[in-house]
């Protein structure tokens, strides 16, 4: 456990040594931003009341009282969270009191300190305010510091940095610190990269719905006027549902490209050099801005992922496999990933520049899987389709579907058996200089290049049908990225060369569970 | 070897408990709960009849200076491999039904969530043991690669 929550009315907090360092408030300008909030969010009522004149029946104006309502709250819980938060750095740990109603007790030891980030919102850029966020190596954020100012910030950042590896050493080499090497910009095509998007309709859909609610609190009918022009330019129905579609595109495609603009705005991915090595920072953003750090001694690897759809423009999706660093986040980008979605080239030349030494792995000719991986594929498509049919089949005969239902999987069978082919052609893997290369995927093609220092050992899967056609999958387990990562489906050659590759200190002892498993399995 | 019929015994109570109270209670879910209680029982009955002989001759694990090994899998065969100095903890755990039979469950935890090794069904003393050898060993080797 690197975090430790305590009520603090159920256990007293314990008071490691270092009592003498005061606590510390968090920075007083937060009070200004949350008046000016608490002034804006009156706005809706005040302006439906005077300018539209939907005042006359209270009933009408709730929507914006409802929205002046949870502003005036969240302002005010801001500044009692202001008003209870205290902070601050001893030699061993980092710690924070804070609560609106609960009181709670956190700490950090600092030399569990992973990243130390800041990021802003726009209010918290006009008062010149951060937001420093402290993660451990668990996969959420430990400490949040909402906010500090601009330069309390950046020598927090520093000062954490630093000291979360080794003491000292600092100083000295304070001034060849902070420079900085432009590894990649983003373009401005890359837009086109990232506005296609399966989710644009549905984001488009929702912003339409929204906009009509919006716009009806202010006694504006949006639907009508463009159901009424798109049924006078259409001469038949399916051209009205096509153009229909087209607006919801168009509103989904704005709302994407405005928000891609809005993240990525000057996007930069540095190489920095700091006092205790290097490390990989992105810079993005237009209204709230966001600044990622990646300590290069963490680094195990490269990740590339391409969309099976838009494979043949080669968009790519680039992130670092790291440890400590969430691979994964619900609200917004992980901290993994170092590129916008942009073309296959640039992130080649991007993870040849971030992996160290002269050895491109990902540009390494792979080493193709057995003719017998395909057939199993295919032996799973048909199985599939047998299985869907048969499902269909009974339950046709038991009258609860209709009773042809259970051909249409024979129609749709040869999408499987592309797919099947799919990633088939996907499969390969290589050992590059220390790093392990591994491809596969069907909805995605992933391919990863992991370090062999990073292998935490083996893990090797041979299920009946393998048995029978002589594969062997090869899974490694990491502490970085995703944790896992795996090769299905090699013949028993090319596993034992490639794990004599990935672990060779165990080679030796590792040749006897494969003659183990020669002789076990008929197959071979 | 009588830890895993014991535990297909109490699935199969379970779930065919489940479904046949389900076909009892229920008049109009009977055409589609038969079938599923009969394969479901059957299943239950092949896997309890097969499944423990073959694990049991099948499943093998070995501590070296070097490395944890484990062979396991019944129908999906599987090996796993841990170097030493890739060891984050070692737990010991024991069920109600191990507790009855003498045996217990040996884990070896590493920073990877799929890296564990967990080797179910030993002698009680044996794992004892090996838990003591392997933490020996493991604070004797540097490093955990996180």
């Amino acid at each position: 456990m690197t975090t430790v929550d305590v009520p603090e009315h159920t256990a007293p907090a314990p008071e490691p040594p270092g009592d003498e360092v005061p606590w510390q408030r968090l920075n007083g300008r937060l009070i200004w931003v949350n008046l000016a909030r608490l002034v804006l969010s009156t706005l809706p009522t005040v302006l439906s009341m005077v300018f539209f004149g939907t005042g006359r029946h209270l009933s009408d104006l709730w929507p914006a009282m409802v929205a002046t309502g949870i502003g005036m709250v969240i302002s005010a819980s801001d500044v009692l969270r202001w008003l209870r938060t205290r902070y601050r750095i001893t030699d061993e740990l980092v710690e924070i009191r804070t609560g609106r109603i609960l009181r709670v007790y956190r700490q950090v030891p600092r030399e569990r300190i992973r990243t130390v980030d800041h990021k802003a919102k726009l209010r918290h850029r006009l008062a010149g305010l951060r937001v420093v966020v402290i993660s451990s190596g668990r996969s959420r954020a430990a400490l949040r510091l909402d906010a500090v100012s601009k330069d309390r910030a950046e020598a927090l950042r520093r000062e954490l940095m630093r000291s979360a590896v080794q003491d000292g050493a600092g100083a000295a080499e304070q001034e060849g610190a902070g420079q900085d090497t432009v590894l990649a910009r983003a373009r401005w095509f890359w837009i086109f990269y990232n506005v296609i998007n399966i989710w644009g309709m549905l984001i488009g859909g929702l912003l339409l719905w929204s906009l009509d609610g919006l716009l009806d609190l202010v006694n504006l009918d949006l639907i009508g006027p463009l159901d009424r022009l798109i049924d006078r330019l259409a001469p038949s129905r399916p051209v009205a549902w096509a153009l229909w579609a087209a607006v919801v595109a168009f509103l989904g495609l704005c709302a994407l490209t405005s928000g891609f603009v809005k993240d990525n705005w000057n996007f930069q991915l540095v190489r920095r050099v700091k006092e205790d090595g290097t490390a990989l920072v992105t810079r993005q953003g237009l209204l709230s801005t966001r600044e990622v750090h990646r300590d290069d001694r963490r680094l195990r690897g490269i990740h590339l992922s391409q969309p099976l759809f838009w494979r043949w423009i080669g968009l790519t999706e680039t992130s670092v496999i790291s440890t400590g660093l969430a691979s994964w986040s619900l609200t917004s980008e992980p901290a993994s990933v170092i590129l916008p979605r942009g073309p296959a080239g640039e992130a080649r030349r991007v993870a040849g520049l971030i992996l160290p030494g002269p050895v491109r792995p990902l540009e390494e000719p792979l080493r193709r899987h057995p003719r017998a991986a395909l057939y199993r594929r295919l032996l799973w498509a048909a199985v599939f389709c047998a299985a869907v049919c048969g499902l269909l089949a009974w339950l046709g005969a038991t009258g609860v579907v209709p009773g042809w239902l259970w051909k249409v999987p024979l129609w749709g069978a040869p999408l499987p058996v592309l797919l099947a082919v799919v990633a088939y052609r996907t499969l390969g893997h290589t050992f590059a200089g220390r790093y392990l290369v591994m491809r596969r995927g069907v909805s995605r093609r992933e391919t990863v290049a992991l370090q062999r220092e990073a292998v935490l050992g083996l893990k090797v899967r041979q299920t009946l049908v393998q048995r029978w056609l002589g594969l062997v999958s090869l899974g490694v387990p990491t502490a970085a990225g995703m944790r896992y990562y795996h090769a299905p489906d090699m013949t028993a050659d090319q596993f034992v060369t490639f794990a004599g590759e990935a672990a060779p200190e165990l080679l030796a002892e590792i040749l006897r569970p494969a003659a183990e498993r020669n002789s076990a399995g008929p197959g071979e | 070897m009588w830890w895993w019929t014991i535990r297909v015994a109490l699935s199969l109570v379970v779930s065919v408990g489940a479904l046949g109270l389900t076909y009892w209670l229920w008049d109009g879910g009977r055409t589609w709960v038969g079938p599923v209680l009969l394969a479901t029982a059957a299943g239950h009955l092949v896997t309890g009849a097969v499944m423990p002989t073959v694990r049991y001759r099948v499943h093998r694990w070995e501590c070296t200076d070097l490395a944890v090994y484990e062979l396991k899998g019944w129908l999906v065969r599987e090996w796993r491999i841990i170097p030493i100095s890739r060891i984050q903890s070692v737990d010991v755990a024991r069920g109600p039904v191990q507790q009855l039979l003498g045996l217990a469950t040996l884990r070896v935890v590493t920073a990877a969530h799929e890296g564990h090794v967990k080797i179910v069904g030993l002698d009680a003393d044996v794992v004892a043991r090996a838990a003591a050898e392997l933490t020996a060993l493991t604070q004797a080797t540097p490093g955990d690669a996180t």
